[in-house]
């Protein structure tokens, strides 16, 4: 009998970091009455601050990175997911790495170690006077790692209701306040990208408040799958 | 932190070359390296391969974390694939349970920037031969076995690569490790 200790390349890294989630862990938890007056109803996470009722349970997310690609030079769009992605709170993305020596490396290389990613949402609720948005991050990786980031400055998400934009400018709005990364491995003469089968799950939450307590809105999950 | 500092002297041979690197370095991606693997030292003697758009090796901090398997299991015989810096043999030399060390490098360009400067004593040995292929000579074991010679252009998996190698090294050991990612 052989043993083989495989480290880091093969051998699979499971890792769970979560970033700032005040008060419930999301799953819309019920409302709990105290004296007259309700805690927030009605709380979720919405694409749009419109009320639409389809775009509730649903959100954007744009690739931040400072990569590129084929179709947008300027920008990395890799890892953007949109709101109609979503079906039941999860959004199901496939990274097709078939040909990732060219594509991944293309978009990477020189360019980004990580692939960068802001969560863009509304708190839907009634009643709240304050507000905590938080995510969470899980792998399954063979090279490289997932973590969670923020922007320069802070050190928590954002407790604004209206994330539903990125910007760079003084005083922008930068999403949800928490960056999901993607961090690529590398060393041995370039970047190296996720194995096929590899996956990187973002869970986002948000908290609404108000005197009487804090209501969790149901989490939303975006969960990124390379594929071969 | 922890770190093995090799003293090579800046040079080209054929493909390959020896830098002397610091925290304003641009090329060959260097400062994506150093944000890559939060390192946290200034400067840096890396081998860079024409090839590859980054060095290949580099006596940083995450190098030596990246060895961590070397650190744990060498003793006995131990076998090196691939010579790089040298960067791994001072804690062979200083490992007590570590009887010989066998480098086998591929590329004599290599072997002529590094082999003269980098520490060694005379339980090394020096292979200049292919490790993905190289057949030991009859009757040799060891006792470790040290995998670090896929670079960033092999077309190889990962996994297709350890594969190869245990097929080729499994006669010969009952241990063997890999370079791994951070």
């Amino acid at each position: 009998m052989i043993d083989v200790y495989l480290t880091g390349l093969i051998g699979t890294v499971q890792q769970l970091e979560t970033a700032n989630a005040s008060g419930g862990g999301g799953g819309g938890s019920a409302p709990s009455l105290q004296g007259t007056a309700p805690n927030p109803t009605g709380v979720g996470i919405a694409a749009t601050s419109s009320g639409n009722p389809s775009a509730n349970f649903k959100m954007n997310a744009q690739e931040i990175s400072n990569a590129q690609n084929a179709s947008n030079p300027d920008g990395a769009d890799q890892f953007d997911v949109s709101h109609s992605d979503f079906t039941d709170g999860q959004a199901d993305i496939t990274i097709d790495i078939s040909n990732s020596a060219s594509d991944l490396n293309a978009a990477y290389s020189g360019h980004s170690f990580k692939a960068s990613i802001a969560f863009l949402g509304y708190i839907v609720e009634s009643s709240a006077t304050s507000f905590q948005w938080s995510l969470s991050v899980s792998s399954s990786l063979s090279a490289g790692s997932a973590s969670i980031s923020f922007p320069i400055g802070s050190s928590s998400a954002s407790t604004d209701q209206d994330a539903l934009t990125y910007g760079t400018g003084l005083g922008d709005t930068q999403g949800i306040g928490a960056f999901g990364d993607i961090n690529w491995g590398g060393g041995r003469g370039g970047l190296i990208f996720p194995s096929d089968g590899d996956t990187v799950t973002f869970t986002i939450g948000a908290d609404a408040t108000n005197s009487n307590g804090t209501t969790s809105a149901s989490d939303l999950v975006v969960k990124y799958t390379f594929e071969d | 932190m922890t770190r093995i500092e090799v003293s090579i002297p800046e040079g080209t041979q054929g493909d390959y070359t020896i830098a002397h690197h610091d925290t304003q370095t641009q090329e060959r991606m260097w400062q994506q390296y150093l944000e890559m693997k939060s390192e946290p030292y200034d400067n840096h003697t890396v081998l860079i391969k024409d090839a590859c758009p980054m060095p290949i090796m580099q006596d940083s901090q995450a190098e030596y974390m990246e060895h961590q398997w070397l650190w744990d299991n060498a003793t006995g015989d131990v076998l090196i694939g691939g010579l790089g810096l040298g960067m791994v043999h001072q804690a062979l030399i200083d490992n007590p349970n570590v009887t010989s060390v066998t480098v086998v490098e591929l590329e004599q360009d290599v072997v002529d920037l590094v082999w003269d400067h980098c520490a060694k004593d005379d339980t090394f040995t020096l292979v200049v031969a292919d490790f993905e292929t190289w057949t030991p000579p009859a009757g040799s074991s060891f006792d470790t076995v040290w995998g670090d010679t896929k670079l960033w252009d092999n077309p190889l998996k990962d996994n297709e690569y350890q594969t190869m190698i245990i097929n080729n090294y499994s006669q010969f050991t009952d241990n063997i490790g890999f370079w791994g990612s951070l």
